[in-house]
């Protein structure tokens, strides 16, 4: 291969030649495209400036119009007996003495139980994300072809279609408890591997064994109980594969601190991070699936700190050895070594995924860059030992050229 | 004042030396416009030799000179950068309008259109045979992907590290030594294929 001297002396001479193009008048072209420059900027200005704002309203106006009529509108909701229009994202809190309910506009209510505080977070049209800050609530979901709810209770994260249960949180306590009447839900959050289905007449409960007053008052108005997950001790509940120290908790999310989920799906990693962080980096790492642990990888390389990406990735590996989330996370591992140049780790952690997923849904791009970090490691015996491997099984894939090119590189084999 | 003959309001900010540009950040975003020219001075020639790095001496580099700085003056209000210096930030839309530009020339060169700006005159100033040879390194640049070429471009012609080279095509560090690689062994196999090609590299390194 063409050594990087011989192809930066090249690229000095062809910038020579371009540099040598300008006939003399290094500035000229460019005085032209200044001049032309301010000439559509005084147009711009003045076309801002004296814009028919009649026909842009009248536009505008049509336009919205057009869209209020065709487009689907996300659900609207109501409080009380009075009915009064709910706002997303304010706070509601029944009093001690009654409950409170929630009408939305699909006909789904949610009754919120005396004493307790949550908040409507999102609405869509075909649902809403609703937090549970404390406190239980009576849940009945209109069936429909697409519904998207969600509710957040505490660090439990409740995915429901069209169902009927009865959902609580005890922050003090940290006991979360759920009870389904019809339908099913998902539940995802601390001490749950993946995501748990729960189906009609089925109840869940997390936390302590002795149920806080809260949850009391909840899971004892259900008609049918059968206890999914039942700690035998307080504090154990939190169940992970990996052993030894007790694994520390995540901070419930407080009324000022937005779900480090929502501002990464808003793409707000450096956000979404701190967030994290503030509702306790470690104590995630300790308790999150680890599908969300993939995901908080993401936001800390998004966030540019991949420190915390790398610890989200080891916590991944060490509570779910053996998973395909583990084999990602030696993946993810790779990619970020190989950006940090460390060649001899890319290689490494790529040799892992490979070992452990030999034909995972990405073992095809796992070799083509264990073919190329060997290669930028100076390990040329191995590499062509990868690159043929690669050809043996993708000849025409993407890194066929490549493999192809160091195979020849490093001699007959 | 000839350097801002055109610039009608407060061209004193022009003159301090202090002056980042955040300050024509939020001139730009108030309206005012002709602050461009002065984002253009302090900028421009470093964008049009970025171009010219890319696309090679072009007749279409002034053009595409101007779509920078007209993209730079209307996308201002989506520019999130806290830097001192809008540099990166136009650096990515000069990266982003070289590649549509390359694009757009292999299309219509597949279409067997002829694309005007690719063969500009032969400067004077250049020796002929170094100018055959770099028409016949451009000529080889071209056969490469859009991404592969800005990234070897910018790497050997331009001189940029690689931490730079990942800004300027938002993209990350490990992309763009992917790119680059492949860049190196496509531009390898084209130029072992062109002995004047070959003759000058050996030539140049010397």
């Amino acid at each position: 291969m063409i050594d990087d001297d011989r192809l930066l002396a090249l690229g000095r001479a062809i910038a020579a030649a371009h540099d040598g193009g300008h006939h003399g008048d290094p500035t000229g072209g460019r005085a032209r495209v200044r001049a032309r420059l301010l000439d559509r900027a005084g147009r711009e200005t003045t076309r801002s400036h004296t814009l028919p704002w009649v026909v842009g309203l009248g536009l505008s106006v049509a336009a919205a119009l057009t869209l209020w009529i065709a487009w689907p509108r996300a659900l609207t909701f109501a409080i009380g007996p009075e009915a009064s229009p709910g706002v997303a994202g304010a706070w509601l809190a029944a009093s001690d003495a009654e409950a409170h309910s929630l009408r939305f506009s699909d006909g789904s209510v949610i009754d919120l139980h005396a004493g307790s505080r949550a908040r409507v977070v999102q609405l869509h049209e075909d649902g809403a994300q609703v937090v549970l800050e404390t406190g239980a609530a009576h849940l009945a979901i209109v069936p429909r072809g697409a519904s998207r709810w969600r509710i957040d209770a505490g660090p439990y994260l409740v995915d429901v279609t069209g169902t009927r249960f009865d959902v609580a949180w005890d922050p003090q306590a940290e006991v979360f408890a759920l009870t389904l009447h019809e339908g099913s839900v998902t539940v995802r959050g601390p001490g749950i591997d993946g995501e748990r289905s729960v189906g009609m007449g089925e109840a869940m409960r997390v936390g302590p064994p002795i149920p806080a007053p809260l949850i009391a008052a909840a899971v004892t108005e259900a008609p049918e109980i059968a206890v999914v997950a039942e700690p035998a001790e307080p504090h154990r509940e939190i169940r992970t594969p990996s052993k030894g120290r007790v694994p520390s908790r995540p901070r419930a999310p407080t009324p000022s601190a937005p779900d480090w989920r929502l501002l990464a799906e808003g793409a707000s990693y450096r956000e979404a991070l701190a967030a994290a962080e503030a509702q306790g980096f470690d104590g995630l790492c300790d308790t999150l699936p680890a599908k969300d642990l993939l995901r908080l990888a993401d936001v800390a390389r998004f966030a540019r700190r991949p420190e915390r990406a790398a610890a989200a990735l080891d916590a991944v590996r060490k509570r779910f050895p053996d998973s395909d989330g583990a084999a990602m996370a030696a993946f993810e591992r790779g990619r970020m070594a190989f950006g940090r140049g460390a060649h001899g780790d890319a290689a490494r952690w790529f040799a892992v995924y490979l070992r452990e997923r030999p034909d995972g849904a990405i073992a095809r791009e796992a070799t083509g860059r264990l073919m190329e970090s060997q290669h930028e490691a100076g390990r040329t015996g191995d590499a062509r030992e990868s690159a043929g491997r690669y050809l043996a099984r993708w000849p025409d894939g993407p890194d066929g050229d490549l493999a192809r090119r160091l195979g020849a590189a490093t001699g007959p084999g | 004042m000839p350097a801002l003959a055109n610039h009608s309001r407060n061209d004193t900010l022009a003159y301090l030396p202090t002056a980042d540009d955040r300050v024509f950040v939020e001139r730009l975003r108030a309206g005012d416009r002709p602050a461009i020219a002065i984002v253009f001075d302090r900028h421009g020639a470093a964008i049009e030799r970025v171009l010219e790095r890319v696309l090679g001496c072009d007749t279409e580099v002034p053009d595409l000179l101007h779509d920078v700085f007209v993209q730079a003056m209307l996308g201002v209000s989506r520019y999130r950068g806290d830097s001192a210096s809008l540099r990166p930030w136009l650096l990515q839309i000069a990266v982003r309008t070289a590649r549509k530009c390359i694009r757009r020339r292999t299309t219509r060169r597949m279409l067997g259109l002829r694309t005007p700006g690719e063969l500009p005159d032969a400067p004077d100033a250049v020796d002929p045979e170094q100018q055959t040879a770099v028409r016949r390194a451009h000529a080889a640049l071209d056969r490469l992907p859009a991404d592969e070429r800005i990234a070897f471009c910018l790497r050997f012609v331009e001189g940029m590290q690689l931490g730079e080279i990942a800004d300027a095509c938002d993209t990350s560090l490990a992309t763009v030594k992917r790119r680059l690689l492949r860049a190196r062994v496509r531009f390898e196999q084209l130029a072992a294929k062109d002995s004047l090609l070959g003759r000058w590299i050996e030539e140049v390194a010397r």
